[in-house]
């Protein structure tokens, strides 16, 4: 039986708060450099810039939720902003805060927040802003007043970038260099499906029918990035994931986050 | 009476509690049967040679480590499923340096590290500093390890847990700031009543504060016990024994350690003293003098004695 009056845990608001002052301050140039990128691509949208804008959609064959081309770039940026977000606490390592008066999955989960919100604020500032300068500089132009812009899909989009996010948190939670992985798996997927098909491994078709249920269109991961359907069979069609399924994506990488948090690894 | 040296230590309230303790890391066993109990309000040394447990019974006690068997209990909370909680009683100064924030200032560390203990003392902590002699503007990539140990003190102390564990705390200290810690930790327990287990190769310094101690040896205690009982129990008998000499059976399970040969050699033996003395001229020895151990005399001989098993 104990005789001393036990010492309080930090609220989970303390910890919010000291989690999003830490990463503000950690991650300011990479803060700064996320914003500018984002504004920098809705000035692509100016009609004087048209020609660029026309480059960068027909260059990149997958696009955007919005019909964005900077949604192909936008992952790469998460995904490495995600990884910025535990740079300094690397997993598998004796990080101080193990130490602390914290459950390790909720300190995990509040600074996976912390670096969600920070992200959603820095993408919906820098679009708005972008978005208001286009619209100053030329009315009509911004991406909100271009025909084919849907009631919700900035929604879809910000979903699906915040569901890259939580993937790449995925990565840094269960692994020491994420953006290794993320490009890995990003490339070896399409190359694994092509070595099998050059191998003539592909007749039991199983196998590409699974990797593109778990990863392709239009249920796939890839949907939950907020990536559409680009069809051609009867003109080019654009099929949007529904926005149910993106946050049925959230749902099941949100639980990954808190599985990885969960990880235990002793030296 | 004598006896082999007991290794249970009996106490109402303990601060810390473990119970057939065993820890593996792939084929290093590091914990195997540890049995260590900590009284409330006792200033517990744990000693012993480097790989015997003492960093990961801290650990555990952390719940930084899991043990495959075994329990623990401090101030009677299981770190496995009560780990936040356990650890809002610790203050804690880990073997060497850890991960993490190596880009912040000192001041910014401290600020950031209290603001986990509700309990956080920015005065204290700010004496503490200053007593140590820290430069809250240095990044804490740049600090050596004898400035990454003041930090990790000020730290442990500055929220005045219930319990401390310091692993190595003199470590990377010069003979100066060893001394200040000394004097530190000694107002620092008079002001915050506060159990402690302290790990350390430098016993002598730690020595004057202690009131218990715990020899590790291979992940398994060879001795437990209170200061005074060590200092009246386990004592040095220097003797001048005939040729021929057939030893005295009736003490093997109560000897420590044995020194020396020929007609004078030195045992530490554990029982009453004249008891001890008594089977000792019994045996044919003569005693020619008898003396109570440090602390760290003590631990040394409980160490070679096994060691030359």
């Amino acid at each position: 039986m104990q005789t001393i009056a036990l010492r309080t845990t930090p609220s989970a608001t303390t910890l919010f708060s000291n989690q999003f002052r830490v990463l503000l301050i950690r991650c300011k140039w990479d803060i700064l450099i996320l914003a500018g990128l984002m504004f920098f691509y809705q000035l692509i949208a100016l009609p004087g810039l048209g020609d660029t804008a026309e480059l960068f959609s027909s260059s990149l064959f997958i696009d955007g939720a919005l019909g964005q081309p900077g949604h192909f770039i936008f992952m790469f940026i998460v995904v490495l902003w995600s990884a910025r977000t535990w740079a300094d606490l690397p997993p598998g390592r004796r990080a101080s805060f193990l130490s602390y008066p914290v459950d390790r999955m909720s300190h995990h989960a509040i600074r996976v927040l912390a670096g969600a919100v920070i992200l959603l604020l820095v993408m919906a500032a820098s679009w708005l802003l972008g978005a208001a300068v286009c619209e100053i500089a030329a009315p009509g132009s911004s991406y909100f007043s271009q025909e084919g812009y849907y009631g919700w899909g900035w929604l879809l989009t910000l979903v699906g970038l915040f569901n890259v996010y939580l993937f790449g948190t995925i990565l840094a939670l269960m692994f020491r260099r994420p953006e290794q992985w993320f490009i890995l798996l990003l490339l070896g997927l399409p190359m694994l499906l092509f070595l099998l098909f050059l191998l003539g491994l592909t007749r039991p078709h199983f196998i590409p029918i699974v990797i593109n249920l778990i990863f392709g269109l239009p249920y796939g991961l890839f949907a939950g990035f907020g990536f559409a359907l680009i069809g051609s069979d009867s003109g080019l069609s654009v099929s949007l994931p529904d926005l149910p399924l993106v946050l049925l994506w959230s749902f099941i990488l949100a639980s990954g986050v808190l599985l990885a948090a969960n990880i235990r690894r002793e030296e | 009476m004598t006896s082999s040296i007991p290794t249970n230590l009996e106490s109402e309230n303990p601060a810390i509690r473990t119970s057939s303790l065993a820890k593996s890391f792939r084929s290093n066993r590091a914990l195997a049967g540890l049995d260590l109990t900590v009284p409330e309000g006792a200033f517990y040394l744990l000693v012993g040679p480097n790989g015997s447990g003492k960093t990961t019974t801290m650990r555990i006690l952390l719940d930084l480590v899991r043990p495959d068997s075994g329990e623990v209990e401090v101030f009677s909370l299981p770190p496995g499923s009560r780990g936040a909680l356990v650890r809002a009683q610790i203050g804690y100064v880990p073997e060497g340096s850890v991960t993490g924030y190596e880009w912040m200032r000192v001041g910014r560390l401290l600020e950031h590290h209290g603001s986990y203990f509700p309990s956080w003392d920015v005065k204290y902590a700010q004496s503490l500093a200053e007593a140590l002699d820290i430069d809250l503007a240095r990044r804490l990539k740049k600090l050596s390890k004898g400035e990454t140990r003041r930090i990790q003190l000020v730290m442990a102390l500055a929220h005045r847990p219930p319990l401390l564990l310091l692993d190595e705390p003199m470590d990377g200290l010069d003979p100066l700031i060893r001394d200040r810690v000394i004097e530190i930790l000694v107002a620092h327990l008079s002001e915050t009543p506060s159990t402690v287990l302290a790990s350390t190769h430098h016993i002598q310094e730690l020595e004057k504060l202690a009131d218990h101690m715990g020899v590790l040896f291979e992940g398994r205690l060879l001795s437990q016990n209170s200061r005074e009982e060590l200092h009246r129990t386990l004592r040095r008998y220097m003797l001048e024994v005939p040729r021929e000499w057939s030893g005295a059976p009736e003490l093997n399970d109560a000897i420590v350690h044995r020194n020396g040969s020929g007609p004078e050699i030195a045992w530490a033996v554990w029982g009453e003293p004249e008891q001890v003395a008594h089977k000792l001229k019994d045996s044919g020895a003569t005693v020619r003098n008898v003396t109570a151990l440090r602390l760290e005399e003590a631990a040394l001989a409980i160490l070679a004695g096994k060691e030359a098993e």
